[in-house]
């Protein structure tokens, strides 16, 4: 040990003597970009249409630059395309282009009429894993005027989904069908500096803005603990305590777990709990009837072992919680904040909602998806279910392809409202990715990848897909300096021999 | 200490046969973890010179793992001499992953593996580098689950959950950090021990005489706060939550004077003890409404007793056990679906909002627990003719006093013959303190035009409690 090698096979006398590590402290500046209203105002009376109406105007203009930078001087034999505003103003035979959102009709996607008229004399058919068919699809444009059927063999391998606001150059056939050529996005937005907001915030509030900053240490992401209550992975959750807090192994290395100055939990923490049966299924299954509290009905036990792992670590670790698909919170997205009330000890070392914004947040149970500043770098971060639901639109493995298309598209979740549960916006659609993250990162995705992409105006993203916890045991690190990733695995041995 | 983690060891594991991880042992004995680690490998190596054999070890292995077995597709290799066949064998369907592999695996990955002593070997050879090794647990003999090492967390959080880790991170060697703190202004103090603490509430009953902080039986094992000792307390751990102490207690305390009071005055009285017994944090623990009875029972005979306080309990076990009946009878009305729809709404409503004000308020904990324990409906308060309407639970939330009051609010909806229809409806609604009580309405007179109009409709602003009292003749 004396060494420093990190081996504690010794015998008496013991040595005795060691350092204390002491943690670093990120930056931390979250944004409440995706909470809704509270209480009485939030409302759920809107039409969808809305969001669709709002994404497409609000993305229009950035489409358009987009299409008239690429095909503004192009020559498509002796015409130059037109620029249509409208999808029905396009005219038969003539080259033109037109800005409008995607539609994609699967015969195996859930249609919510059909849901309608079946609701009362089937059981809801089980959830598909993809909407994929080998057929081909049928692909439509539309904006507020009306449709367009678009057919085009660019169109298959381009990987679209409903919902994304695209331009298509092309011209319309004798059978009304539009046939494309070629498609623009909107691309990465603008990128903020590192420490802008933080430099912003601090320029306002009079203070002195840093010319220098202490080196910053890393961020762990982690997700998908899927704590079941059960005793089956709690070695392994006992495991992450240990590696966290730093009493295993050898924290004191320099690249040892002090090292980490943050945890971002990112969905799925619990195992089953979403959604929230409500009052009329817990009625429905059971026989008999029983006010308050039935152990029948509820255990509590996972969220006491989530709240009870928060408590352990979180006196030398803050955490970021984004809630996920199996945590209970709202199914529909944005998904709020766990509630406070789930964690009666750990929450004590919360913030309290009087200092939203403090720097020094210990706990913060945020909403999904997330943004937020921490050491400067802007962070996009999701619990996943918005890029497993284009997944099921398209035949693509890698997530990662996924999650790079969805930030140029300038949606990060462009199937909602139609195959995943939205909150109905209304004024302002905060899934619009308004400046481009320089992490972006989904959790619960089917095993651990890195990228860095990069943009028109040097932008650079680095988006990661943090495989679960529960299945992988992978503790993805991010470098808050060079926003390298790196990524470690915490495994308990084969039990049999 | 110097031989005391010997005598430790050798008890625990020899003796009782229980497994002991270097967590617990520091704990244990208040030692710093990585010496705890390096005890349990001088046990190992002294007791297997002795007996070999006699004790069996978990290492926790910190190393980089070879390239080509760190993907996690496949990566359970390197712990398993045995598995190894399936990294060689080919996976003609992985190929692209394959790919991905050869440019992720440049560099070997940090790997943090507990394994048996019998995997030891292999799981070394299987690293390409050691970073860090030590003794993880002991057992007696070689474990056939690892999960069994669970346990041992288990009785850390158990028995050592209540240290505060902002400050044991000295004696154990926990990574510090300066800028955690505990929120300086939480209602509740945290609570470490959870499963332990709901309990007291019960057995404490008998005897305790009111005190103005009842928060200090809260982290006591059931046997310290036994009813020989009222609130003796040991270390008053709640600071912050006195301050909104002396407050809650006056008010509730009057709530239940006021609407017990048409009871006889011993039981008046019995209601108010309880009330003030129940410590105001208890809303967070998993509520315990199946055993809670029982435990109740078998504690409470072991106790010693005095004879006022015996003779109270059996008093109150009869009427309990009259009220069940009582109830029993009545819900099996309502199954038969004789009784009005409205009552059992009340109740469903009121379950309702105590849980709501659960997640809101936590200084409305006198209220939650009322809430936990009548909830089961075989309490002795269910009877009681409670106040009809207005029935305000006053609960302090920071400064102002807030509530919820039952109002009738007239409603029109269209019914299944599309029809037009009016009701009565009793609603809930929140108030606080400085907003008016609003108008009673003319109840009689309402109540006997809807009654005769539609069976079943809301009868009156009259509460769940006046329901059990006096069962309806048209009932039965």
């Amino acid at each position: 040990m004396a060494d420093g090698s990190g081996d504690f096979r010794q015998c008496s006398p013991f040595e005795t003597d060691f350092p204390t590590n002491e943690r670093s402290q990120s930056a931390y500046t979250p944004l409440h970009t995706f909470d809704l209203p509270r209480g009485a105002d939030k409302h759920y009376q809107q039409q969808y249409a809305d969001m669709y109406f709002l994404r497409l105007a609000q993305l229009k203009p950035a489409v358009e630059e987009q299409a008239e930078e690429a095909w503004g001087n192009m020559k498509i034999g002796t015409d130059t395309p037109q620029h249509v505003d409208r999808v029905l103003d396009v005219r038969q035979g003539i080259p033109s282009w037109v800005v409008g959102t995607v539609f994609v009709d699967m015969p195996l996607k859930p249609n919510v009429l059909d849901d309608i008229s079946k609701d009362h004399w089937i059981s809801a058919p089980p959830t598909r894993e993809r909407y994929t068919t080998d057929g081909k699809l049928d692909m439509m444009i539309e904006d507020e005027s009306g449709r367009l059927q678009i057919s085009g063999d660019s169109l298959d391998t381009l990987g679209l989904v409903t919902g994304c606001v695209i331009a298509i150059l092309g011209h319309e056939n004798i059978d009304g069908v539009f046939n494309v050529i070629d498609t623009k996005y909107a691309d990465l937005p603008r990128q903020p500096e590192r420490w802008e907001k933080d430099d912003a915030n601090l320029a306002l509030s009079g203070g002195k803005i840093k010319q220098r900053r202490a080196r910053a240490d890393r961020i762990a992401i982690i997700s998908g603990l899927e704590i079941a209550g059960d005793s089956g992975n709690d070695l392994a959750l006992d495991m992450l305590t240990e590696y966290l807090i730093g009493e295993s192994s050898d924290p004191s290395r320099p690249e040892g777990s002090k090292k980490i100055s943050r945890l971002i939990l990112a969905g799925g923490s619990l195992a089953h709990s979403s959604p929230i049966p409500s009052r009329e299924e817990v009625s429905a299954k059971k026989g008999h009837k029983k006010y308050g509290y039935d152990s029948a009905a509820y255990d509590a036990s996972p969220t006491a072992r989530l709240d009870t792992f928060l408590s352990d670590i979180l006196p030398t670790l803050p955490v970021t919680l984004l809630p996920g698909v199996t945590d209970p919170a709202s199914v529909a997205i944005p998904q709020q904040p766990l509630h406070a009330a789930l964690f009666p000890q750990s929450r004590a070392l919360a913030n309290s909602p009087a200092f939203k914004n403090d720097p020094h947040l210990g706990f913060d149970s945020v909403s999904n998806p997330w943004e937020g500043d921490i050491d400067g770098w802007r962070f996009l971060g999701t619990g996943g279910q918005t890029v497993t639901d284009v997944q099921k639109y398209l035949d693509v493995d890698s997530t990662l392809d996924i999650m790079d298309a969805m930030l140029r598209w300038r949606c990060i979740a462009p199937t909602a409202p139609d195959t995943l549960w939205c909150y109905p916006f209304q004024d302002d659609d905060p899934l619009i990715v308004k400046e481009c993250p320089h992490v972006y990162f989904a959790g619960n995705m089917p095993k651990f990848e890195v990228r860095t992409e990069s943009g028109p105006f040097q932008q650079t993203v680095t988006l990661i897909s943090v495989p679960k916890y529960s299945e992988t045991g992978i503790i993805v690190l991010l470098d808050m300096e060079t926003l390298e990733v790196t990524h470690i695995d915490l495994r308990v041995g084969e039990s049999k021999p | 200490m110097a031989d005391q983690y010997k005598t430790y060891l050798a008890g625990r594991v020899l003796n009782e046969g229980k497994p002991v991880t270097y967590r617990l042992l520091s704990r244990e004995l208040k030692v710093h973890v990585n010496v705890a680690k390096q005890m349990l490998f001088d046990f190992y190596t002294k007791q297997n010179a002795k007996r070999p054999g006699s004790v069996n070890a978990s290492f926790w292995v910190t190393g980089k793992k070879r390239p080509l077995s760190s993907q996690h597709t496949n990566g359970k290799i390197s712990q398993d001499g045995e598995d190894s066949f399936m990294q060689s064998s080919p996976f003609p369907s992985s190929m692209p992953d394959r790919e991905e592999e050869v440019v992720e695996n440049t560099r070997p990955v940090e790997s943090h593996i507990i394994v048996r002593e019998e995997e030891l070997e292999d799981t070394l050879e299987a690293l390409e580098e050691l970073i860090a090794i030590h003794v993880y647990s002991l057992q007696p003999g070689p474990l056939e689950n690892m999960n069994l090492l669970s346990t041992c967390g288990h009785e850390i959080r158990e028995r050592f959950g209540k240290e505060d880790s902002l400050e044991t991170w000295k004696i154990y060697g926990t990574i510090h950090n300066p800028t955690q703190r505990v929120q300086p202004v939480a209602p509740a103090a945290p609570a470490p021990a959870p499963k332990v603490a709901s309990k007291p509430i019960n057995t404490a009953k008998p005897l305790l005489k009111r005190t103005g902080s009842t928060q200090s039986l809260r982290r006591h094992d059931s046997e310290e706060s036994k009813p020989d000792k009222p609130a003796s307390q040991s270390k008053a751990p709640a600071t912050t939550a006195k301050k909104a102490e002396p407050k809650v207690q006056p008010k509730a305390a009057d709530f239940f004077r006021s609407s017990f009071a048409k009871q006889p005055p011993t039981k008046a009285k019995k209601s108010e003890v309880e009330t003030s017994k129940k410590p105001a944090l208890v809303e967070d623990e998993p509520m315990l409404s199946a055993s809670e009875d029982e435990y109740e029972e078998d504690f409470v005979s072991e106790a010693p007793e005095s004879q006022e306080a015996k003779e109270k309990r059996e008093k109150r076990d009869a009427e309990k056990k009259a009220k069940q009946e009582k109830l029993d009878h009545i819900f099996d009305d309502v199954k038969d679906g004789k009784s009005s729809y409205y009552q059992l709404q009340h109740v469903a409503d009121r379950a309702t909002i105590e849980e709501e004000e659960d997640v809101i308020m936590d200084d409305a904990s006198e209220l939650d627990d009322e809430s936990s324990n009548d909830a089961p409906i075989d309490k002795k308060e269910a009877p009681t003719p409670a106040t009809p309407e207005p029935e305000p639970h006053p609960t302090v939330a920071g400064s102002r006093k807030r509530g919820r009051r039952q109002v009738k609010k007239r409603k029109t909806v269209k019914d299944d013959e599309g029809y037009l229809v009016t009701k009565e409806v009793m609603e809930w609604e929140s108030y606080s303190e400085d907003e008016p009580q609003p108008k009673k309405p003319k109840a009689p007179a309402i109540q006997a035009s809807t009654a005769k109009g539609k069976k079943g409709a809301p009868q009156g602003g009259r509460s769940i409690a006046s329901f059990f009292t006096k069962p309806p003749a048209a009932k039965k």
